[in-house]
């Protein structure tokens, strides 16, 4: 009776979402013309005044409307509301059918239509159109933890697959960081933030200026950045099995002898008491976070340099807690005890304790010219270069500890045959060197864990290598009425582990009336392998090994309409119908290709702006078809080839988002955000799944069993932000924004799950303060 | 026994994970707020669609035709058609169809597309001025970037012929252009040489005046406010 009232107040509360959405779309559709042109030529200047020109997702230069993707713009004032604290929660809270998890081993993960991983190598982080993904191990890694965010004028993320346009790696999506330039901001403005509860603060300073001859300007910004996290009072972790009241003297074979322990008897679903854990969000090692960026664009030159620097500290999993730290007796005892209360003070260790982190820095440097050879004929060519330091540390063992610099060079040629045909046509040659030693703590060799492991489990050294990629790719676009618009794309890319590697893109885009717009897209994406994969197996094999790259062959099918000219709808249908995976495979301990995956899914949007409102809110539903997994392989992504259940495993089929800023007058506005994950089925049947495996009653190294009755973890998550900002003068901004509120009345429904694990840790409510003043 | 344990909690649970009464009534109530925030319809519009530069700039253009006031023989000579001109390396390309088949007061709107100065000059050289000539009988000509060294020189050859020039390279209306489109944190705003105008012998209607970042006469910014009905 209980359980009925739960799903009937859960279906009411589903209902109540939706209700609000359509009403949204007809009590707005009802008050403007039905037939409004989606053209601009219907919006006065006030309108046009507030356009905001942006780059669109084609080769070939089209408009907007005629875009064969989905695609999501957060601009500069949307980040600003938001009072988001780093890219994640920024992209979680505007990004249909995005999802972020944690993970006990590595920096937490960016998700798109149920395609997540243990390495975010399944999709491309780009800033200024410019490839940013570290390659030897971990994909798109900088960034994105990042408190500083005010460089940034603009992001879109392209959702879905995307390898035609942007090459191996776009399986999921693309995310493009697009920075102010001095054409885009004048003048010199700071900011600074302070945030309580989860502890952090940031300083950050940018100026803007225009060459007086008006082609071009120049762009520099500094930010630093401190995050000392919530302390596990406000972010508490919480496992699904009890912790027994007693440790044993040897967990691995008895006879056993029982100690007292920290956690002892802590109940699943019961915060984790008795030890100090690290606090969540904490940067590596304490170290500040760092952001420069310097750009000069003139004439058809443009010049950016950037650097970063970030990282954080992991949450332990249940097989961390129970490993480590040894008593005066010899006895194993649960946490580092010696050192852990320093947790407690700033969030971070001094670095010659033990503790589990990782770290990157990167530096950047971009030259591009587009140059109009001939009428309607131009070519856009660019030189980049990128060095970037990773460290890892698991345990207190250096598990990452390396360099790798890559060059870029890309050329496009741009065709507008006439009126109808646009044709592009480039190439591009990525050459990367790895395996350089790093550069400070906790310094030494070169090392990579899983290089090593391949070579010789004592060798210290990770090996020097070379690779390249070279790339060739080409999009033509045909108008073929007002009504019909084709696009044909295809990309080919040849690394140096891999076979030649082919994304086609094919879609039609049909226009029927006005107001409507229907696309149909169908592509193939492709990703290689990381890179220190692919050496080891090629050491593995002799120097003979071709790496089997992922590849994704998708549908989609898409519908846009603009109510009236303040309302926009969308909606998507997609079928993943062959996701030919490579993922981590704990049999081998390679990551490898292990299964196929088949889903399906589809994406509601509504989007209403005035200059005084802004709402967009969106639905989405993503269901595993099938996961067929290679014989002798494992995975942690879907138990349903083990007879459990039929999702996803890391993944909430239902995602809901809904954002509203509203300006009260010239000085007041308040805007607050919702996220709702509404439950992860998949996630509790591979619980089940493991615990079946094993002892339910002792928490395993890696995934700490699952108490029978139990299913806390598998329940939804709810984040709701509030925010108001006061617009003191016109140069003064002052905001505040209180996050993860509904944790005031439960913490648990602000509970963030990692990924292949059944423990989850709620984010913490908290508070934010910043300042911001233009001179 | 352990197998059957969870064999039963397989069958049992809810695959749809739900959260308690409570939290779903404190839910409720924060999305109903959330959705009772104050939402306007009487606001203008402030879309957030990716468009092109070009696309922008020529539907500001379009705009522009509302809110002039050209002298009565120009009105006479073209008839049923205004006429925007784009001078040189035309920088629109298809962002300009949006203007395509649109009408201003009853008349309709045509691009016409001239090449540059010099080649304009060397055609009239040859005895071939038709194209020079239909320069003067535009409404409102766009001088393309292209053309930034002879822009004073075009907007010397349309004066007095009711032509409102417009352009967007540094120093345009120092060359004597009416108006110049400008880039401001990624969105289009323009400035207005009232003493161009008056000399292009047309007028602009103070709802344009005020919505321009500037308005400049002889050299010096001036109130909108002050410059109505001009």
């Amino acid at each position: 009776m209980k359980n009925h009232n739960k799903q009937t107040l859960t279906k009411a509360l589903t209902m109540l979402l939706l209700v609000i959405l359509v009403m949204l779309v007809f009590s707005a559709g009802s008050l403007a013309q039905q037939d409004a042109a989606n053209d601009l030529t219907s919006m006065d200047i006030n309108d046009l005044m507030n356009i905001e020109v942006a780059s669109s997702a084609t080769l070939t230069d089209t408009k907007p409307r005629l875009v064969p993707s989905a695609m999501t713009t957060i601009s500069a004032d949307q980040i600003k509301a938001s009072g988001a604290r780093n890219l994640f929660e920024l992209l979680d809270i505007f990004v249909p059918n995005f999802q972020w998890i944690r993970h006990h081993y590595e920096s937490d993960h960016m998700g798109l239509r149920g395609i997540i991983n243990d390495r975010d190598d399944k999709y491309l982080l780009l800033v200024n159109g410019r490839v940013m993904n570290e390659r030897t191990h971990f994909g798109a890694l900088s960034e994105k933890d990042l408190v500083m965010l005010r460089d940034i004028h603009h992001v879109d993320v392209v959702r879905g697959p995307g390898s035609a346009l942007y090459g191996p790696g776009a399986v999921s999506m693309v995310i493009n960081i697009v920075t102010f330039t001095g054409e885009t901001f004048q003048g010199t403005e700071v900011t600074g933030q302070v945030g309580s509860v989860y502890e952090f603060y940031s300083a950050e300073v940018k100026h803007g200026k225009k060459f007086e001859d008006d082609d071009g300007g120049i762009f520099v910004y500094a930010g630093i950045g401190k995050t000392v996290g919530a302390d596990q009072q406000a972010a508490p972790q919480v496992f699904a099995g009890d912790f027994p009241t007693y440790s044993y003297y040897s967990w691995m074979s008895p006879p056993y002898q029982f100690f007292d322990i920290g956690p002892d008897g802590t109940q699943a679903g019961e915060p984790l008491s008795g030890i100090t854990i690290p606090r969540d969000g904490a940067d590596n090692r304490g170290l500040p976070a760092l952001k420069l960026h310097g750009q000069i664009t003139k004439g058809d030159w443009d010049i950016w340099a950037r650097y970063t620097r970030g990282g954080k500290q992991f949450t332990w999993d249940g097989g961390m807690l129970k490993h480590h730290g040894a008593t005066g007796d010899g006895a194993p005892s649960w946490g580092w005890g010696d050192w852990s209360p320093i947790w407690d003070y700033d969030g971070h260790i001094p670095e010659d304790a033990s503790f589990n982190t990782f770290g990157y820095q990167q530096y950047t440097g971009f030259i591009g010219n587009s140059t109009e050879l001939a009428k309607g004929l131009e070519l856009d060519t660019s030189f980049s270069y990128d060095r970037l330091y990773f460290m890892r540390l698991l345990n207190d063992s250096v598990i990452d500890f390396f360099r790798e610099d890559k060059y870029y060079a890309k050329s496009i040629l741009k065709w507008q045959v006439n009126d109808k045909h646009k044709i592009a046509f480039g190439g591009e040659l990525l050459h990367g060197e790895y395996g350089f030693p790093g550069t400070g703590f906790p310094g030494g060799d070169a090392v990579s864990s899983r290089l090593n492991s391949y070579l010789d489990p004592n060798l210290t050294h990770m090996p020097r290598w070379s690779t390249n990629l070279w790339s060739i790719m080409g999009e033509w676009q045909w108008n073929i009425n007002e009504q019909w618009t084709t696009f044909l794309g295809a990309r080919v890319d040849d690394h140096t582990f891999t076979d030649t590697m082919f994304s086609p893109r094919a879609a039609v885009v049909y226009t029927p009336t006005s107001v409507d717009t229907f696309k149909l897209m169908w592509a193939r994406s492709v990703r290689s392998n990381f890179e220190e994969e692919m050496k080891a197996q090629d050491i593995n094999n002799f120097n003979s090994s071709v790496s089997e790259p992922e590849k994704l062959d998708s549908a989609e099918l898409r519908w846009e309409r603009q109510i009236n000219k303040n309302l926009d709808i969308a909606a998507s249908g997609f079928w993943y119908y062959n996701l030919e995976l490579l993922s981590w495979d704990s049999t081998t301990g390679h990551t490898a290709p292990i299964a196929t995956q088949k889903t399906w899914g589809v994406e509601l949007e509504a989007s209403y702006h005035t200059d005084k409102t802004r709402i967009t809110a969106s639905h989405s539903y993503t269901k595993l078809i099938d996961f067929e997994l290679e014989p002798g392989k494992d995975t942690y992504l879907s138990s349903k080839p083990f007879g459990f259940g039929d999702d996803l495993a890391n993944w909430s089929n239902h995602i809901s988002k809904i954002m509203v800023q509203q300006k009260l007058d010239d000085k007041w506005s308040i805007n607050g955000s919702l996220r709702i994950y509404w439950g992860f089925p998949g996630l509790q049947d591979i619980g089940e799944y493991w615990a079946s495996e094993t002892d339910p009653y002792l928490p395993t190294p890696d995934f700490p069993s699952l108490k029978p009755g139990y299913d806390k973890f598998s329940k939804g998550s709810y984040f709701l932000d509030l925010g108001l900002q006061y617009k003191a003068s016109k140069d003064l901004l002052i905001g505040v924004t209180g996050y993860n509120l509904l944790g005031i009345f439960d913490k648990d429904l602000n509970k963030r799950n990692f990924l292949g694990a059944t423990d989850f840790r709620s984010e913490a409510v908290a508070v934010g303060v910043s300042v911001e003043y233009k001179f | 026994m352990f197998q059957q344990s969870f064999t039963d909690i397989r069958r049992t649970r809810k695959r749809y994970a739900g959260i308690t009464a409570g939290h779903i009534g404190r839910i409720a109530l924060v999305v109903i707020f959330l959705a009772c925030l104050p939402v306007s319809s009487v606001y203008s519009a402030a879309p957030s669609a990716q468009y092109k530069e070009y696309e922008v700039k020529a539907a500001f253009m379009y705009n522009f035709l509302k809110f002039i006031d050209w002298p009565e023989e120009k009105k006479a000579q073209a008839g049923s058609q205004i006429i925007i001109g784009i001078i040189g390396e035309d920088p629109f390309g298809s962002a300009a169809d949006i203007l395509k088949d649109k009408k201003v007061e009853e008349r309709d709107v045509v691009i016409k597309r001239f090449e540059g100065l010099a080649k304009l000059k060397e055609q009239a050289e040859s005895g071939k001025k038709e194209q020079l000539e239909a320069l003067k009988k535009c409404h409102l000509l766009f001088i393309s970037p292209s053309e930034k060294k002879t822009a004073a020189e075009i907007i010397d050859i349309v004066k007095k012929n009711g032509v409102l020039t417009v352009g967007d390279t540094a120093g345009f209306l120092e060359a004597g252009g009416a108006i110049s489109f400008f880039l401001e944190e990624n969105k289009i705003r323009f400035n207005i040489n009232l003493e161009a105008v008056e000399k292009a012998g047309v007028k602009i209607r103070s709802q344009l005046l005020r919505l321009a970042k500037k308005v400049i006469k002889d050299g010096q910014e001036v109130s909108a406010a002050g410059q109505e009905g001009s």
